[in-house]
């Protein structure tokens, strides 16, 4: 805990309210619940979870796109909801998952990744412009007469390297991806991955990795935090929680890691029943239906985020936390 | 429907433009609609030109001569004189100036109104999507035609107050389809990315979603326009329209009702016309919507 986080989390709720159907009442949808993040200078947080967990929503509050219920986004200790728009989007830049849907299809390479440039007065004169433009090109890797083409005509690969690009030509210091690689080819969301890592190193960039693949945040982030139905179950440094997962979740997602292996067959991950109904979130422990060590206790009272035992790091988990304390 | 685009190519085609086009041509209607708008279009610009009268010269020797394939036709007026002597010819050809002018200025003008409503209710929803649902069931509840004739009435007949009172009726269409795309689009990730750019909310309106809808905004404005110029067939019909002595093809179907029995092609022509222009205009905008925007197909 050296440096001051450039990012802050500080016990976030996110409700939405959620309309049922005509003549129904509005019922309200705990998105994030009582969620602390940090992330330091030059650090990766992953966040890892399944879909529904609150993982994109966490990812828009750190954008300042959804203002908190409660708890506050703190960006280098401002509150993000008391900053100006802009001056958000010159610190913060998101990388979507789907390249398809996050250009705009009636824009040019050029006019996307110049749109930063030109919302912000960026560039000094036109010629300024390109040049930057061309630049950010080089720097993630797209030849130059790319800069003509519209969304339609480039690869999945290729449109992600445009979204890439948009995110850094204001040089923020901290990028948000929400599953930068799940919605390409296999064989392309390596390169995608390894542009990032370069850019990270070469840009000093902080990163908040967003992913449902354990192998993906394993080989990014530094730190790791497990979502489960908007509340953070588990979170340690990478190297920790990947040799010794203590929460229950944690451990079955470790365990669903898909391999590329031939003929293993699909892992089963031993959570029986399906994920629950986030309207209705399951009373004391949210994921005690689903826990092969649930006990009475934990229908019964939530847990709080306690020491993990090795290493930093806290877990909320009645069980792991006694094995824990039982451990010397 | 042409049956050459595959589901997967929406909205994101390779070049915008291009594959537009390319289809465009491969579809029959869009071509044969095009072509026969296109050819009443000349015909109107160029009516000073190809006219052969004036279409306000009255000549009360020569009423009511019939077109050239009957007999007693005069070769100075191949398709015959009116009631006062009018050459039909000019008549019809000034008429259809009247006709495009007015459904074009209409399609414009309530496209404006239309487009504006529908997209602020389709991006903001919740409260003012409410209110702006509720105007537009409300003008969807009253009947065009009586309100037209009342408005017209009251405050008097005009080419101005015509296209006035029809773009006031007329958007209701634009702004349901307007509100449902821009619904579409508003949750798209380049949205989001815009915001989180820090881009204003007018400008992600009018720079990163209206670009996206011009496809289905051109549609609409096609279909409506032929809705205009056959409600200004109607009106002027019915006297309360355009006024004489402008020629307009529904008042040149009212002036010749009384000579329908022995007379009829006063009344054939212009209507003919009327059909074949709105005809061609529907055909047109139908191929456009299967080509560019085949997801409004209702």
């Amino acid at each position: 805990m050296t440096a001051a986080p450039l990012l802050e989390l500080r016990d976030v709720r996110c409700d939405f309210s959620v309309e049922r159907g005509f003549l129904r009442a509005r019922r309200t949808l705990r998105a994030v619940d009582g969620v602390s993040l940090a992330l330091r200078p030059g650090e990766t947080l992953g966040i890892v979870g399944e879909s529904g967990c609150g993982k994109s929503t966490v990812a828009n509050l750190m954008l300042g796109l959804i203002r908190p219920s409660a708890g506050a986004v703190l960006l280098s200790g401002t509150p993000i909801d008391r900053m100006d728009r802009r001056a958000v989007a010159q610190r913060v830049q998101p990388v979507f998952q789907d390249p398809y849907a996050s250009l705009n299809p009636r824009k040019t390479v050029r006019a996307i990744v110049g749109l930063p440039l030109s919302v912000h007065g960026a560039a000094a004169d036109p010629g300024d412009a390109a040049r930057r433009v061309s630049a950010m090109l080089d720097m993630v890797g797209l030849p130059r007469h790319l800069a003509d083409s519209y969304p339609g005509e480039l690869s999945g690969g290729q449109r992600q390297r445009v979204a890439i690009a948009r995110a850094l030509v204001l040089r923020p210091n901290i990028v948000v991806c929400d599953e930068p690689t799940s919605a390409l080819d296999v064989s392309v969301q390596a390169q995608i991955l390894n542009l990032l890592l370069d850019l990270r190193r070469e840009l000093g960039l902080a990163m908040v990795f967003i992913s449902h693949n354990l192998a993906v945040v394993e080989h990014v982030a530094q730190r790791v935090a497990v979502m489960y139905l908007g509340r953070v179950v588990e979170e340690a440094t990478a190297a920790a929680l990947f040799r010794a997962a203590r929460h229950p979740y944690t451990q079955a997602l470790l365990l669903s890691v898909l391999t590329p292996e031939p003929g293993r067959g699909i892992p089963d991950a031993r959570l029986g029943a399906g994920f629950p109904d986030p309207l209705a979130p399951p009373p004391g422990c949210s994921f005690h239906p689903r826990c092969p060590l649930a006990e009475a206790r934990c229908a019964a009272t939530a847990p709080a985020l306690a020491g993990r035992g090795e290493g930093e790091g806290t877990v909320a988990c009645h069980v792991a936390g006694a094995l824990n304390s039982a451990m010397p | 429907m042409s049956g050459a685009l595959a589901p997967s190519e929406g909205i994101a085609g390779p070049r915008p433009g291009a594959r537009v086009l390319a289809a465009s041509a491969r579809h029959p209607g869009l071509v044969a609609g095009l072509a026969v708008l296109l050819l009443l279009t000349v015909a109107a610009l160029a009516a000073p030109l190809l006219a052969p009268h004036d279409p306000y010269a009255q000549d009360l020797a020569n009423r009511i001569v019939p077109p050239a394939w009957m007999d007693g036709a005069k070769t100075a007026h191949p398709l015959g004189t009116d009631h006062l002597g009018r050459d039909y010819l000019s008549r019809l050809l000034y008429g259809a100036r009247v006709s495009l002018g007015i459904g074009l200025a209409v399609a414009l003008l309530s496209g404006l109104i239309g487009t504006a409503l529908g997209v602020t209710a389709g991006y903001f929803g919740g409260r003012i999507d409410m209110i702006i649902s509720f105007v537009v069931t409300t003008r969807l509840a009253l009947p065009i035609v009586l309100v037209a004739l009342a408005a017209v009435a009251l405050v008097g007949a005009s080419l101005q107050t015509l296209v006035a009172v029809m773009a006031l009726l007329l958007w209701d269409r634009y702004a349901v389809v307007m509100r449902a795309a821009t619904q579409q689009m508003r949750s798209r990730a380049f949205v989001t990315a815009a915001r989180a750019v820090g881009c204003s909310t007018p400008r992600i309106i009018v720079a990163e979603i209206l670009p996206n809808l011009a496809n289905q905004l051109i549609v609409v404005a096609t279909l409506e326009m032929a809705q205009a110029i056959l409600l200004e067939a109607a009106l002027s019909f019915l006297g309360l329209g355009v006024q004489a002595p402008i020629p307009s093809w529904g008042l040149m179907i009212a002036e010749g009702k009384e000579h329908i029995l022995f007379e009829p092609w006063l009344i054939f022509m212009p209507g003919a016309l009327l059909v074949l222009l709105v005809l061609a205009i529907n055909t047109l905008g139908d191929g456009l919507r299967d080509v560019a925007a085949p997801s409004t197909r209702a």
